[in-house]
């Protein structure tokens, strides 16, 4: 594992194969108050630790954060929650007409290729509360658009790249909609019952 | 309660930044001049994260529905209540009726406002910072415009209280601000490095969520996509095109640029204070 420090208070840690199980089981010690960091994050291939005070950064605390890597033992998680959400696919104000025409599948297919898939929470980050959704069907890899639409609404589900996800709030964006949802993680976070997690699942189900 | 009657800058509602958040990619917000801001509360025995307006780019006017205790700090300026005229940094009285006018900043470029025991308003996460895009924060998570009204807690004011104290006078410095490297500084070729460091950048537009920088491009040979990694304020990523930006407080919480570098916590004030046009110089520290 590489460590790097991004700033007074913040460590970076990379290794990408154990992210996800890393996170969760540093939060867990965080959560029962046994370290001096104010948060714990994840992207894909990094887990950052932000501490209180830089006074806290130190090797002992590397030496912490590195037992509790090594640490197999397996603790008492919160399991991963599995997140329905209803997605009006819709020709109308989407993209959806054009990456059928792209890929020559008909929207049926579209449809079929993108609920068909668990996807899984990899990380949260671009807007607040955007997830990023990892294990879409390959047949459905499409770069970001050249050109980002100016105008992307609350609710848009999206394909990009590896990813797809919800936009949260109205803003511009290089994804390509497919659809609609008035589900919002958002909201989920907002109401403060931590319902959503990183390592949690999504499925998509066509209304 | 004050009750905006004109504005030309550009004013929101901040607190101390929310906690615990990140990792839902909701950014950490709060002040930009954060000294500034922790003196203006200090000022009035204020708990430092009491809620105050953060005005950009000078002119706000305001009328005051109570008799208030203000403090000002950050850039400087003079303040007219009609009877009296004030330069910041300041404590001074309103009296109920009172129009408090905030002219041209003749250094820098945020003055914060606070009131005593801070503006009573709805907090989001634990703080009433305001986060526009998200519309998180006091006054619908919107900027101040007018005709907006912000409460205030009753305070028995006199005249007493108002201060002559002297107050630091000191901004930030900004002619040379120090930076650690970042992780992804030796993906910068060694003629990039050195313009990063023997040439000046011109402040661009400057937004609560980050300063873009101008005047000198680091040309660099294309570098490969990375994946999204953490950023914060004082991240200073490198686009394609080659003009840096300095994340600032309402930074994103990932971004897929390289992080070339991050400034040190006690210059990143010191950036929030300057204005478009203005140069900066980066040294290692």
């Amino acid at each position: 594992m590489q460590f790097i420090r991004l700033s007074e208070k913040t460590i970076e840690l990379r290794d990408p194969a154990r992210v996800l199980s890393f996170w969760i089981r540093l939060r867990q010690h965080i959560d029962i108050g046994l370290d001096q960091a104010e948060e714990v994050l994840n992207t894909e291939d990094s887990v950052v630790v932000i501490f209180q005070s830089s006074k806290f950064v130190s090797i002992e605390a590397v030496q912490d954060l590195l037992e509790v890597f090594h640490d197999e033992q397996e603790e008492e998680q919160r399991s991963a929650l599995t997140h329905r959400i209803e997605v009006d696919y819709t020709t109308e104000a989407t993209d959806l007409q054009a990456i059928s025409e792209r890929f020559s599948f008909s929207i049926e297919e579209l449809i079929k290729l993108h609920t068909e898939r668990t996807y899984q929470i990899a990380m949260f980050g671009f807007l607040p509360g955007f997830a990023y959704l990892t294990g879409i069907s390959s047949q459905l890899y499409l770069p970001r658009k050249e050109n980002p639409s100016l105008y992307i609404p609350k609710g848009a589900v999206a394909i990009a790249e590896r990813y797809t996800g919800i936009y949260p709030v109205d803003t511009q964006g290089g994804w390509h909609v497919m659809g609609y949802t008035k589900n919002s993680f958002l909201e989920d976070i907002m109401s403060g019952t931590n319902n959503v997690q990183p390592g949690d699942f999504v499925e998509f189900v066509s209304k | 309660m004050i009750e905006i009657i004109a504005i030309g800058g550009y004013a929101t509602i901040q607190g101390c930044g929310r906690k615990g958040v990140q990792k839902y990619g909701i950014p950490k917000g709060g002040y930009m001049d954060r000294r500034s801001a922790v003196l203006a509360n200090k000022m009035l025995d204020n708990d430092l994260c009491s809620p105050l307006v953060e005005l950009f780019g000078g002119h706000l006017s305001f009328h005051c529905h109570a008799d208030m205790l203000l403090s000002l700090a950050g850039a400087f300026t003079t303040v007219s209540t009609g009877y009296d005229s004030i330069q910041s940094p300041a404590v001074f009285c309103a009296k109920k009726g009172d129009q408090v006018k905030i002219g041209t900043f003749s250094k820098g470029n945020i003055l914060y406002i606070a009131v005593k025991d801070g503006f009573n308003v709805d907090k989001s996460f634990g703080t009433a910072s305001t986060y526009i895009p998200a519309s998180l924060g006091p006054n619908a998570g919107t900027n101040l415009r007018i005709g907006d009204k912000i409460e205030t807690f009753d305070c028995e004011v006199s005249e007493k209280e108002k201060s002559d104290a002297f107050f630091d006078r000191h901004l930030p410095k900004n002619q040379s601000i120090s930076v650690y490297k970042g992780p992804e500084f030796n993906l910068l070729t060694k003629n990039c490095k050195k313009t990063l460091f023997e040439e000046s950048f011109e402040i661009g537009q400057v937004s609560r969520m980050g300063y873009r920088l101008f005047g000198t491009t680091i040309k660099t040979n294309g570098m490969a996509a990375l994946t999204s990694r953490y950023v914060s304020r004082g991240t200073i990523q490198l686009p394609y095109g080659g003009n840096p930006i300095v994340l600032m407080s309402d930074s994103q919480t990932t971004g897929g640029y390289p992080r070339i570098a991050h400034v040190v916590a006690r210059d990143i004030d010191a950036i929030a204070q300057m204005r478009t046009g203005s140069r900066v110089r980066f040294r290692l520290q």
